[in-house]
């Protein structure tokens, strides 16, 4: 089975011919959810921008449903870490403006806006201004605004890092349970194991700078996940197996550098 | 507030203290209260509303035409770096020429009419706004963009809807500062060669020595610029109703 998004021998380097990430080689299987970790600065993010089309890579290429990669679009949603709803846009508006843009008919716009705005839950606060939204609302909307693309991979970079711990695992069962529903391929860029584990199917192992894979784990948790699911003995031998390999790869690279 | 109310007092009092004591001759400082009553013969005789009516409509002439001709300039230089550099080093030139040096050239050219009292006002105004309309323009946070560009917004839609409602703000701050500026330039446009005009009625003063009258007329120049000012910020989230209010 050819993957959805195939990543081949990507490097990407910053000024000063400092290396930032790779090579990397990565497939993303289609409907796969799929959790990259990393040490910070390792270069996940640059990873997900580059998977989005919002930045180049240096070397090597990025193939998305079997064709070079060239930019970004709405078949890649992307949710940020930042809250990035435009705050002139009330939260159904931010979710429309990319069907208007595409063309849909203003009442079509609406409705099919506020299917997503109910699907993220936010179904009464539709016509509240963002700056009246908490930071997991406005995510929530982020997400609801990706989604409205119907787009073929659902790409996000940390996007529960700013929340607080009560948000953030309420966001992640929401999460889980819009993947069941849509079923969209997801890459998730995360710091925190237990999130990647709890959400994935596979997670991903990057070193530090320059970020290479150092290992791939199956997540083998069977679906639907509950709040359960993180208290079993599978979970925390799958987070204990995650982290000695975080581990690891800071010890290497470190090692590696004396 | 109440430091406020203190310092203006103590001010008037000191004031109509030099005048009472004979310090300063009435001839050139006249008495707050003198002050006072020739704001309200101005006002009552109504020849002030024709001549505030004369100096408000070169006012918006000038600046609807500066803003008008800005607002494109600063899209174009604030979203093309390229752009920004052919248009901004003239701009920049003239921005720092005081406008009181271009008043004999605009004689000279258009002579003493309207056009020149509005060709001041537009150099006041003009070159500082596409400045600024320019930053404002460029303060548009990257990550709008970045956003709009997963969401697969033409150049022109992402202008249109994210580019143009981004700035709008920042803008509107800058036109009501613009809008002061332009106040303070119709005085001076009206200082020479005028025959209405709030600025006008400062020269006719002078003239006949009514000193009381001058005293009046920028008492009632600075007054109306402060009410502009506080108009404008008090209606803003009338257009801006998404900011939150603070």
């Amino acid at each position: 089975m050819s993957a959805l998004i195939e990543v081949r021998g990507v490097l990407r380097r910053f000024s000063g011919d400092l290396v930032g990430l790779g090579p990397i080689d990565l497939g993303v299987r289609e409907g796969e959810f799929l959790a990259i970790v990393g040490p910070s600065g390792c270069g996940k993010s640059t990873l997900l921008h580059l998977l989005a089309g919002l930045d180049a890579p240096t070397e090597g290429e990025i193939q998305f449903e079997g064709a070079r990669l060239a930019g970004p679009g709405p078949a890649l949603g992307v949710v940020f870490q930042h809250y990035t709803c435009l705050p002139w846009l009330t939260a159904r508006q931010n979710v429309a403006l990319a069907l208007r843009w595409r063309g849909l008919p203003g009442a079509d716009c609406e409705r099919n806006a506020q299917r997503y705005i109910d699907l993220v839950g936010l179904g009464p606060f539709s016509d509240a201004w963002p700056a009246t939204l908490s930071g997991g609302m406005q995510q929530r909307v982020a997400i609801a605004r990706a989604l409205a693309n119907q787009p073929r991979a659902l790409l996000m970079d940390e996007p529960f890092g700013a929340l607080d711990a009560q948000t953030r695992s309420r966001l992640q069962l929401e999460l889980l349970r819009i993947f069941a529903e849509m079923g969209c391929t997801t890459v998730f860029v995360t710091h925190d194991i237990d999130e990647a584990v709890f959400l994935a199917d596979r997670v991903v192992v990057l070193t530090p700078r320059p970020g290479r894979i150092h290992a791939e784990i199956p997540v083998t948790l069977p679906r639907p996940r509950t709040l359960g699911t993180r208290l079993g003995p599978d979970f925390s031998t799958l987070r204990a197996r995650v982290a000695a390999a975080l581990e690891e790869a800071v010890y290497t690279m470190s090692n590696g550098e004396d | 507030m109440r430091t406020t109310v203190a310092t203006c007092c103590v001010f008037l009092l000191l004031w109509q203290a030099a005048v009472s004591t004979g310090l300063a001759p009435a001839a050139f400082l006249p008495a707050p209260l003198a002050v006072l009553s020739a704001a309200g013969h101005l006002l009552a005789s109504g020849i002030y509303f024709d001549d505030l009516a004369a100096s408000m409509s070169r006012v918006l002439v000038a600046f609807g035409l500066s803003l008008a001709l800005a607002l494109p300039l600063a899209y174009m230089a604030g979203t093309s770096y390229r752009m920004g550099g052919v248009i901004l080093p003239l701009i920049g030139f003239f921005r720092y020429t005081p406008v009181a040096a271009f008043v004999p050239l605009c004689i000279l050219w258009i002579g003493i009419g309207e056009p020149e009292k509005v060709a001041i006002i537009f150099i006041g105004t003009f070159f500082q706004l596409v400045v600024m309309l320019t930053d404002a323009v460029r303060a548009v946070p990257e990550e709008y963009y970045r956003v709009a560009r997963t969401l697969g917004g033409t150049r022109f839609q992402v202008l249109r809807d994210v580019t143009v409602p981004a700035s709008a703000s920042a803008i509107y701050d800058s036109l009501r500062l613009g809008l002061g500026w332009a106040w303070s330039y119709v005085v001076l446009a009206e200082l020479v060669a005028a025959t209405t005009g709030v600025g006008y009625r400062l020269v006719e003063a002078q003239r006949f020595m009514r000193t009381a009258d001058v005293f009046a007329g920028i008492l009632l120049v600075g007054l109306v610029g402060l009410l502009l000012d506080v108009v404008l910020e008090y209606i803003k989230p009338v257009f801006f109703p998404w900011q939150t209010r603070r």
